[in-house]
């Protein structure tokens, strides 16, 4: 009954149009979960830099998505996904900083971005953290504009559409994006190798 | 033409600019633009280094591995249709 009804929605949203994409098929919602769900979850993951985030980007941009499966615009599916994800994290970003500016209240665990969580220290660990790292200290624009490149393979013109940026905002933000990565992976190479030192030294006095 | 004047191009007589360093890296240039890059960085250290650091770090973007979906989080997406009560109540959702 409740495939039925998923199935329903989806059709009714896309009939009577000509759709190129994905959606023009009869796809249900659970096909469109899916098929897109990890993709969407990769991409918020590397935005955000966490498990946590990640999950609540990945929730907000589906429930986008089945709002607005009525105004969808026959057209690329997952350039549709790109841009709504990437709005998705920019909003929290943008909230995240308001909030900063209030006196902190008691719940703050969320805002402040100290030692990781257990559960975070875990999740990463699967990752590079340096790598990471060097993502998170990125401002979320130049963020998004590499990462839509590099990790998810996005032309300019893409990666322009998804944050509704020109090409030429968008080559100059990857350009100096991944320069301050290799400065910050570079830094943190040798702070690594200075610690090992260290430790090294410490233990032979 | 003297060989001064073939490699004195119009575009990047010193170096490479910002844009033309990472549209070389992307592969986001025509191709005449792209001859020119080329022939100025096989003579040009520098710029040579500079597309260098910009492919080094998308290549460790591309390769990095990252996790999949939680199980979790996908059932939760599956039942957004359910959980979620169509803004339009007008629209029928099939008998």
């Amino acid at each position: 009954m409740g495939n039925n009804r998923n199935r329903a929605i989806v059709t009714l949203s896309t009939q009577g149009r000509e759709t190129a994409g994905p959606m023009s098929a009869d796809m249900s919602w659970d096909e469109v979960v899916r098929e897109y769900g990890d993709r969407v979850y990769r991409l918020a993951y590397r935005l955000a830099g966490n498990q946590h985030d990640a999950e609540d980007i990945t929730q907000e941009t589906f429930i986008r998505v089945f709002r607005s499966l009525d105004r969808y615009e026959p057209g690329s599916f997952t350039g549709w996904l790109h841009r709504i994800t990437t709005n998705v994290f920019l909003d929290m970003v943008r909230r995240r900083a308001r909030i900063r500016v209030q006196p902190l209240g008691e719940d703050t665990d969320q805002i402040a971005s100290g030692e990781p969580t257990p559960e975070q220290a875990m999740s990463r660990a699967n990752l590079d953290p340096d790598l990471q790292a060097a993502l998170d200290e990125l401002a979320p624009e130049f963020r998004a504009a590499v990462v839509l490149c590099d990790v998810e393979g996005l032309t300019y013109e893409e990666v322009g559409e998804a944050l509704g940026i020109k090409v030429g905002t968008v080559r100059s933000r990857i350009h100096r994006g991944r320069r301050a990565l290799r400065t910050s992976l570079a830094a943190r190479g040798m702070d690594r190798a200075d610690r090992v030192d260290r430790l090294a030294r410490d233990e032979r006095v | 033409m003297t060989l001064s004047s073939i490699f004195a191009m119009p575009e990047f007589a010193d170096h490479l600019g910002l844009d033309a360093v990472v549209a070389f890296t992307d592969g986001e240039m025509g191709l005449t633009a792209f001859q020119r890059a080329a022939a100025h960085i096989a003579r040009c250290s520098q710029c040579a280094h500079e597309v260098d650091e910009q492919t080094m770090v998308r290549s460790q973007l591309r390769s990095a591995p990252c996790p999949a979906i939680p199980t979790g989080l996908l059932d939760s997406l599956k039942s957004i249709p359910v959980a979620l009560p169509l803004r339009d109540p007008g629209i029928s959702t099939g008998s």
